[in-house]
């Protein structure tokens, strides 16, 4: 099992890169390909809820492990981390924040929208900030930490 | 009618995302993420590496959720039309 421990593999370590940087450019691309405007995703509230329910939910449910687990996570980006159980864990339980966080970011979004009804011309652009919440979420449970949850598994030392 | 397919939009709104997020689950509902073990029916945690799983396996009715994020997508729809945007 640490037998990857402190091997360097150079065409792991660039394919990884290469296609976490290809899985976000694709999305990000197409988006824009599609017409859309990069800054109309970016919604500080909605990511405010959504970072924030996945790091202090994970603060709470694992604290010092999970301050172990941030850099070990950031590294993994870019070389191959031995398998560990409990990394494996956070970064599911990870997973679960970001969905948590994300269905948060609609629900407060709902409130917001239904309390400033009277003003038409901002309802969509609530509607907007609301998806980009969704969208956040999504990018950051399906994107990062499926990828971290399955390279922290044994599965990827096999 | 403008309102009330805005409501229906926002209420479902959460059935897309669950929808969206199960969607992408990769490794299915039957096997542990971290060895791969089969897991049992109603098991909450892995035999072999005591991983906690976060969902049951059989979760609730997919279907429910897929009606959602249709029913979701059709509020939308149906509200951008009533703005006279389409
Ligand atoms: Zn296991």
């Amino acid at each position: 099992m640490n037998e990857h421990d402190n091997t360097f593999d150079l065409t792991d370590s660039i394919l990884r890169v290469f296609g976490i940087i290809g899985f976000f450019t694709a999305v990000i691309f197409g988006f824009v390909v599609a017409g859309g405007n990069v800054i109309t995703l970016v919604h500080p509230a909605e990511i405010i809820i959504v970072v924030g329910t996945i790091f202090f939910g994970l603060l709470c449910t694992h604290r010092s492990k999970f301050l172990a687990y941030l850099p070990k996570a950031f590294l993994a980006l870019v070389r191959k981390p031995v398998a560990n159980r409990e990394y494996c864990q956070i970064s599911d339980n990870a997973r679960g924040y970001a969905a948590a966080g994300g269905g948060m970011a609609v629900i407060l979004s709902l409130i917001c929208t239904m309390s400033n009804l009277d003003d038409p011309e901002s309802v969509g652009l609530r509607v907007a900030a609301a998806m980009s919440g969704v969208f956040v979420a999504m990018l950051l449970s399906q994107g990062l930490f499926v990828y971290l949850r399955y390279s922290f598994s044994e599965n990827a030392s096999r | 009618m403008n309102l009330v397919s805005l409501v229906w939009f926002l209420l479902f709104c959460p059935f897309l995302l669950v929808f969206l997020l199960r969607l992408g689950n990769s490794h299915g509902h039957d096997a542990c993420p971290f060895c791969d073990t089969k897991r049992k029916r109603d098991e909450m945690n892995c035999e072999e590496c005591g991983f906690e799983f976060m969902e049951k396996p059989q979760g609730p009715f997919p279907w429910i959720f897929a009606g959602g994020a249709l029913l979701c997508v059709l509020s939308l729809v149906t509200w951008i039309k009533c703005q006279q945007y389409l």
